[in-house]
């Protein structure tokens, strides 16, 4: 028989010590902070856990674990069903279809009732020779065309450094007035933190043309969660600057690896990726997000 | 127009810029040049080509075209046409 338990993390690391990692301890920390920690128990003996935070009004599952010795009994769609159906409100997660348990996850979430709301194109950028690649395309092309930008008027701030009113311009523009907005139904990693200097806006006469969000949750990694540039200014190319500038801080902090997203729906988003981001891309996935509405699914 | 003067954008278009070959097929002074996302014949360039475009105008006659001039180039003889009212004309 299967039970299901919150706790905290102490009883986490108890049970699952040598299945830690880094980024499931982040997890856990993030889901004791503002959201759940879920322990299944088959026939009384610690079997998986589920972990999940909470970002505005959805309840976000970062990280689903079985112990491998007690798959196919039934233990990771307890944990879900568990959770979705004592969540507040909406119950999603996100995950790669390149990962290898993707295939079981997608079986059970559509089983229980989850709906596909969106899948985005992830992008790992890493390898020895990962700077050596991006310095050839600045040479290339990319410094010059970041000089010409400068001299049409477009100029970056940090997110850190940026005004009020350019935050209050951020804040009031509606996401449909932007390509590859941040939605929170997309977000990567529990909760939606930021690291406020490398992440760069552009302005263009005092209005924001384009920004680069990304977090660096530590020295050598970043994840850059969105690249996104005004409708009205597309065609430009805007994006680059940022783009280059956020690149150069998180090198200059020490950073060796990084993903990137993007929905690749539109041309220039298509012909950016193709001309600029291929120069750092070592592998493409794609980022599934599934939702669970509460109400119409018969869980 | 000026033919040298519309020779030497032509040339630099297609030696500083990714044409494929294909396109160059039905290339005409009057041919788009940027992808415009409708049925129209176009050379495909993108908003990455349109910043390489600004560049070398830039490189070829010391002119800087304003961001929102960019739509303005949408072919050789436009480019022609903008440089001209600009005083660029050889």
């Amino acid at each position: 028989m299967i039970t299901i338990k919150e706790c905290g993390t102490e009883q986490y690391r108890e049970h699952f010590g040598s299945y830690r990692t880094t980024f499931t301890d982040r997890c856990a920390m993030s889901a004791e902070q503002s959201g759940r920690i879920m322990l299944a128990y088959l026939d009384g003996e610690a079997a998986g856990y589920l972990l999940s935070s909470n970002a505005h009004d959805l309840e976000f599952m970062s990280y689903v674990f079985t112990l491998p010795e007690l798959r196919g009994k039934g233990v990771m769609q307890t944990l879900i069903r568990e959770a979705a159906k004592t969540a507040d409100g909406q119950f999603g997660t996100a995950f790669s279809d390149g990962h290898e348990f993707a295939p079981a996850l997608i079986h059970t979430l559509e089983k229980l009732g989850f709906e596909q709301c969106g899948s985005k194109y992830m992008f790992r950028c890493d390898g020895d020779d990962l700077w050596d690649r991006w310095d050839a395309f600045m040479e290339k092309k990319g410094r010059k065309s970041c000089e010409t930008l400068r001299r049409q008027g477009y100029s970056t701030v940090t997110l850190a450094e940026a005004s009020e009113e350019l935050l209050e311009q951020y804040r009031q523009t509606p996401y449909s007035e932007y390509a590859n907005p941040l939605n929170h139904q997309h977000l990567i990693l529990p909760g939606a933190e930021i690291t406020k200097d490398v992440s760069v806006m552009c302005t263009l006469n005092g209005r924001l043309a384009a920004y680069v969000f990304a977090y660096m949750p530590d020295r050598y990694s970043a994840i850059f969660k969105t690249l996104s540039s005004s409708a009205a200014l597309q065609g430009g190319a805007a994006i680059l600057l940022p783009l280059c500038e956020s690149f150069a801080k998180v090198r200059g902090r020490g950073c060796t690896q990084f993903v990137f997203s993007m929905d690749g729906v539109g041309d220039h988003a298509n012909s950016f990726r193709n001309k600029v981001l291929s120069n750092v891309i070592s592998k493409t996935s794609k980022r599934l997000s599934y939702i669970y509405h509460k109400k119409e699914a018969a869980i | 127009m000026n033919e040298a003067f519309l020779t030497k954008i032509r040339e630099n278009l297609v030696s500083h810029l990714d044409i494929e070959k294909e396109a160059l097929a039905g290339f005409t002074d009057d041919t788009i040049i940027f992808n415009t996302g409708d049925d129209r014949p176009n050379l495909g360039l993108d908003s990455m080509d349109a910043l390489e475009l600004v560049t070398m105008i830039f490189e070829l006659f010391g002119f800087d075209v304003p961001a929102e001039d960019v739509k303005k180039l949408y072919s050789v003889n436009a480019i022609a046409a903008y440089l001209n009212e600009h005083g660029i004309n050889e």
